[in-house]
């Protein structure tokens, strides 16, 4: 073998491991979207689907998470771009030196009729108000998230000291068995666990804690690392033109919604059939904001001084 | 002696404080994210925010509580069924082929069940701290029972003593080693499972402590709860060795 062939037969080497290991590079407007799979990101579903984000150029990759922790995690470590999040996320990871500002809303209060989460009582228990669940056992969700958070402020609305209601974290399938079984009085419960709790009759509704909430206060939005909306100001209005023009396209067009919920969500039809269309809204409010600080700030969740203003984005154009 | 012997504490602490300054090197070279991994000064001032504020004494005294009662919990079950198991072979195989069924079965996977019976409470905590501590008390009792010298069993043959004075007279003395070995072991494992029990079941302790301060991001916090855990165990662990060698001063050193 000549050298000539041994240094040929290794260039081709070098040259099939480059092309086999390189990974393509990210275009410049490449979106990672990480997102909790609920009826709330259905903008973000509809504007992939209906190639809202194809005709300005944004080529979205839309991935979901199991929760809020893992949506800023992502967006910390840049795994991710853009997330999911609700209000007190945001706030109390500002608080704790994450800077997440707002790209664009996704719902608003008031949310749909009729109600589909509340305060479901055992069946049997004898509890009718705020007051009777003072030493009970209350199942919610997660400790200190939107659900927890939004039942302690419809307690203390109801001049009852949260602190006297026990909460335990149970998962919500696991709530019916839970309740049914006793080891809970109470439960903060969400739709489709929430309405078939009430038709087997294993608890009875007495306390609807998202009804006294103003109209106009965000529930979720879309948010951005700081630093990154500082370098990609154009890709992140791309983004919030896009969610915008398809809250306007679900207003027109429920069947598309509908079936855009089906796809991401994975929900049986039946239920994406009777599901609420959630009240989409891409404008956030700084004023709406400063009612979400000042109500995670009364309990106790944050230390610092966070302001509304933190988490606005105003793109310089 | 003892001298020479308490000089070995110093690299052991020099160990220790080499890790804490490459804990710091790795935070001020921004290896992590410090909203990962907070600085020991910020962990430190957690520490003592956590205890001028009060809250975290209640917390590590309420874990400390159940720890300590499940391992009690799980050393009278482990020792006792191990007593039995290890004394008679007759009950030794009807018994251990079900235990060895069990005793894979991670602890954490049978919480469930544990809600099941005791609900979201300390019963259901000292449960599952139970189950799954009992095992090293329970294998190291088997072993230490069988590992009795024959020939103390000869003499107790031989001096006509009942069955209840060889086992508390002959036997038990010389398993103690064993079951000694598999009650440290036994601790360790109801730390993790109190820290477990108590994120899986909301109780007021550090293991809920460290679950809501990581999912608040506040990891100062999360990580001072994670040093008050390490003292425990460590703490813990040097009491149960200096127990053990108080229980076990009639052996001879050679």
């Amino acid at each position: 073998m000549t050298i000539q062939t041994v240094f040929a037969r290794c260039a081709l080497a070098a040259a099939t491991l480059l092309i086999a290991t390189a990974t393509p590079a990210r275009s410049a407007d490449t979106l990672k979207v990480v997102v909790i799979s609920q009826s709330d990101a259905l903008a973000l579903y509809v504007a992939a689907d209906q190639h809202m984000f194809d005709k300005r150029g944004l080529s979205v990759e839309i991935t979901p998470v199991a929760n809020q922790s893992v949506v800023v995690s992502s967006l910390v470590s840049e795994a991710a771009d853009i997330g999911f999040a609700v209000p007190p996320v945001i706030i109390q990871a500002k608080d704790n030196g994450i800077d997440l500002q707002i790209v664009c809303g996704a719902t608003e209060f008031p949310l749909p009729k009729p109600a589909y989460a509340g305060i479901l009582a055992r069946t049997g228990s004898e509890i009718r108000s705020a007051n009777d669940l003072i030493g009970k056992k209350v199942g919610v969700i997660g400790l200190n998230s939107f659900h927890h958070i939004m039942a302690r402020r419809w307690l203390a609305e109801n001049h009852v000291d949260p602190g006297k209601v026990e909460f335990v974290e149970v998962g919500l399938p696991q709530m019916q068995d839970l309740m049914k079984a006793g080891q809970i009085d109470a439960g903060v419960t969400v739709d489709p666990f929430y309405n078939r709790m009430i038709d087997q009759g294993v608890g009875y509704s007495f306390g609807d804690y998202l009804q006294t909430v103003p109209n106009g206060i965000p529930v979720d939005f879309y948010v951005a690392p700081k630093s990154w909306l500082a370098n990609h100001q154009e890709i992140a209005v791309k983004f919030r033109d896009a969610i915008a023009e398809a809250i306007g396209h679900i207003k027109a067009n429920e069947a598309d919604a509908r079936a855009s919920l089906a796809k991401w969500t994975k929900l049986p039809a039946a239920v994406v059939a009777s599901a609420r269309i959630p009240n989409l809204s891409a404008g956030v409010d700084e004023g709406t904001l400063n009612w979400w600080v000042d109500l995670v700030k009364s309990q106790g969740l944050i230390s610092g001084t966070v302001k509304a203003q933190d988490f606005t984005f105003r793109a310089q154009r | 002696m003892k001298a020479v012997r308490s000089l070995w504490i110093v690299p052991s602490i020099a160990v220790a404080v080499a890790f804490v300054l490459l804990w710091k090197y790795a935070v001020d070279a921004r290896m992590v994210s410090p909203v990962f991994l907070p600085s020991p000064e910020r962990t430190w001032a957690a520490l003592q925010h956590g205890f001028a504020a009060g809250a975290l004494q209640l917390k590590f005294l309420h874990t400390l509580e159940r720890m300590f009662y499940g391992w009690i919990c799980a050393s009278i079950f482990g020792i006792a069924i191990g007593a039995l198991i290890g004394s008679s072979s007759t009950i030794r195989s009807y018994l251990q082929p079900s235990l060895e069924l069990l005793r894979p079965l991670p602890a954490s996977a049978v919480i469930p069940i544990a809600i099941a019976f005791f609900g979201l409470s300390d019963g259901m905590v000292l449960a599952t701290i139970c189950f799954g501590a009992l095992w090293p008390m329970l294998l190291a009792t088997i072993h230490g029972f069988s590992s009795v010298e024959p020939r103390l069993y000869e003499l107790s043959e031989a001096l006509g003593m009942k069955r209840t004075a060889v086992v508390f007279k002959i036997v038990l003395p010389s398993a103690l080693p064993d079951i000694l070995a598999g009650m440290r072991l036994g601790m360790t494992v109801s730390l993790i499972l109190t820290v477990v029990g108590e994120m899986l079941a909301s109780r007021d302790g550090l293991g809920q402590w460290i679950l809501l301060a990581g999912r608040s991001f506040r990891s100062p916090d999360l990580f001072a709860g994670l040093v008050l855990l390490a003292a425990l165990g460590l703490s813990s662990s040097l009491l149960l060795i200096g127990l053990e060698r108080w229980l076990l001063r009639w052996r001879t050193v050679h």
